[in-house]
């Protein structure tokens, strides 16, 4: 278990290992998640009682918020889409 | 503080999420470098956002804002200059040594540059310090299930044990970075709503420097004298202690936060690692420093302990001094209805998780590879390794659970946090500084040098404790300790170096500034090197210091 044993043993299988233990896009799940928790918020704070809203200086923080995570879920998204057809292109390319 | 059905909802569906991702790392570990470093095979911007948020768990929320909320804004010296600096530093001219060699550990290349008892010297000190910062992620955690949820300490404990157990055991370092770049959008998507309505409600920053004591403002105005500011510290102890020593000290040699880099699918995104993630890094202070001085402005306990500071110097105590670790939960029950107080919460249970699945893996790490392989059992094919390292991983989260106790006996976390660095992190160091830096250091020289530089820090703790020497607060004491721990090193390497035996040029091939095949650093074009985005951190931050003065 020297160091050179180590240096091999990364390169020869590089290209192999990159493909596997990248293979899961993050930005997949946690777009779905933030999506998610977007449309949670959005929801719950349309139809529940409007009067939990005073500790927030009587913003609905809930609509707002959730509104905004479902655009940034929405853009991982989408990056995500977009990785995965480079990805098809490069495997193609090979 | 009560949560319901749609804050459960949506700390559910995160804890789902990480276990998801474990599951589905499971079937790709299939070496132990696959489980320790990723396989080396990741891309920068997770690299980057996960080597800021390992450093972004339990101390930062719930202490730092402890901390702003006790001292005002002087900590955010702890980012600008006891970070940013340390972090490009660690890109630009260590990457290289730690990647390039290709060592598996921070250890690792201690056994390469000096000897074998350096190497184990560092790797048990490592292995006790990363254990004890996670008992303090655990314990942080189970203040905050106390308080919302009234769950004891030993409940809350084992079900943030059992789900970073599972996750870990599973995907290794991967799942533990992927969790931390899931809670890097959490904690700011969980904490940026308490900075905006916080700020709304006092009428802005200007609104907030009216309300809050004028010698809590400023970053350097009052570092003068040790009593002429709530840190009861003065701008060298801030500037040498926290931006050189402790600083550099844990960035450029915590191999939590080296691992990260290790992970990068090449040299040029390790070395860019610590640099993307010093811009994020600038800007944490918003969710970290201004809910503490918000809290001050806000909440009657904290603005009245403040005005005493203000009036009577850092070590007032008259009257009960009120519980700054409980600022930010206090803050987040303040202003969050249900919904986006689930996120809140959500936030801060996945900063608790990942701050100990970072200890955890790294733990894990320096157990197999440097104590282990290299001690107890050499020379085993590698799926024994692999085998260790996922008991071990069951092993460090038990350990941890023992640790989270030892933690209630400190009342401010950060202190004992810095204080444990400077046991540890701050020698270290000096042996990595002259290692990296300096042919003429021998592998004894190293050894020593180390061991007296901890054991300076341990001699100084007992001084302080017994009252013989004395400091303006407990946070001056860590900064000198530290430096002086260092400087014990430092000195003491040089000097041992040169009585003993040093090691072939030959063998400081790729270890040595100065003794490296220079690598075509000219191919890369000028926008992607790693000095220049490292200036530009810098210079942002100047202007933030002067800004802020």
């Amino acid at each position: 278990m020297n160091i050179n044993d180590n240096a091999n043993v990364s390169n020869a299988n590089a290209d192999n290992v990159k493909h596997k233990t990248h293979f899961l896009d993050l930005k997949i799940p946690l777009g779905c998640l933030i999506v998610f928790y977007g449309i949670v918020l959005v929801v719950y704070g349309l139809l529940a009682d409007q009067a939990i809203y005073q500790k927030s200086l009587n913003i609905n923080i809930n609509v707002i918020w959730g509104a905004s995570m479902l655009v940034i879920g929405a853009v991982l998204l989408f990056l995500a889409v977009i990785s995965s057809l480079q990805r098809k292109k490069q495997a193609l390319m090979q | 503080m009560h949560l319901n059905f749609v804050d459960y909802i949506i700390i559910a569906a995160y804890l789902a999420v990480t276990v998801l991702i474990g599951y589905l790392l499971r079937r790709r570990i299939v070496t132990s470098e696959d489980f320790f470093l990723s396989g080396r095979s990741l891309p920068i911007w997770i690299t980057g956002l996960a080597f800021l948020t390992a450093n972004l768990g339990a101390l930062e929320m719930i202490g730092m804002v402890a901390n702003s909320a006790k001292y005002g804004i002087a900590t955010v010296h702890y980012y600008w200059i006891g970070a940013i600096p340390a972090m490009i530093f660690l890109g630009i001219f260590m990457m290289p040594f730690y990647y390039g060699t290709r060592i598996r550990s921070v250890p690792g290349y201690l056994k390469l540059r000096y000897n074998e008892a350096t190497r184990s010297l560092n790797a048990i000190s490592f292995a006790v310090m990363t254990i004890l910062m996670s008992g303090i992620s655990m314990y942080a955690m189970a203040l905050l299930f106390r308080m919302l949820l009234g769950w004891t300490l030993t409940e809350s404990i084992l079900l943030s044990a059992g789900i970073v157990c599972i996750y870990v055991f599973w995907g290794g370092l991967t799942s533990s970075i992927y969790n931390e770049v899931i809670q890097f959008f959490l904690i700011w998507l969980g904490l940026l709503p308490i900075v905006f309505l916080g700020l709304k409600d006092v009428g802005g920053f200007a609104g907030l420097m009216q309300r809050v004591p004028d010698s809590f403002m400023h970053l350097w105005q009052n570092l003068g004298t040790s009593t002429a500011n709530p840190m009861g510290i003065e701008w060298i102890g801030v500037v040498m202690g926290l931006g050189f020593v402790l600083s550099f000290g844990y960035w450029t040699t915590d191999f939590l936060v080296i691992q990260h880099a290790l992970a990068s699918k090449n040299l040029n995104t390790a070395q860019k690692t610590p640099i993307v993630a010093a811009f994020p890094k600038i800007l944490v202070p918003i969710i970290a420093i201004l809910p503490g001085l918000i809290a001050i402005a806000v909440l009657p306990e904290f603005g009245a302990a403040a005005k005493q500071v203000a009036a009577n110097g850092a070590l007032a105590t008259s009257g009960a001094s009120p519980d700054y670790n409980s600022a930010l939960f206090l803050l987040i029950a303040h202003y969050l209805p249900d919904g986006i107080l689930g996120l809140a919460i959500t936030g801060l249970l996945a900063s608790f998780m990942s701050g100990m699945a970072g200890n955890v893996t790294a733990f894990n790490t320096v157990w197999t590879y440097d104590i282990y392989a290299s001690h107890i059992k050499k020379n085993m094919p590698d799926t024994h390794y692999l085998r260790v390292g996922k008991i071990t991983t069951f092993v460090g989260v038990i350990l941890s659970i023992g640790t989270a106790y030892i933690v209630q006996s400190f009342p401010n976390l950060m202190d004992y946090m810095q204080l444990i660095f400077s046991f540890f992190s701050a020698p270290l160091f000096a042996t990595f500084l002259l290692g990296m830096f300096w042919r003429g250091a021998t592998p004894w020289g190293g050894f020593w040098g180390l061991l007296i530089g901890i054991s300076t820090a341990v001699v100084h703790y007992i001084l302080y404790k017994l009252h013989i020497v004395h400091y303006g607060s407990d946070m001056g004491a860590n900064f000198y300790q530290a430096t002086w721990a260092w400087l014990a090193n430092f000195i003491s390497t040089i000097i041992i170096s040169k009585f003993t035996a040093p090691k072939d040029v030959s063998e400081l091939e790729g270890l040595v500034y100065g003794l490296s095949s220079k690598k075509a650093e000219a191919a890369i074009s000028f926008c992607a090197r790693p000095a220049v985005w490292g200036s530009a951190a810098l210079l942002v931050v100047v202007i933030l210091n002067i800004l802020f003065w």
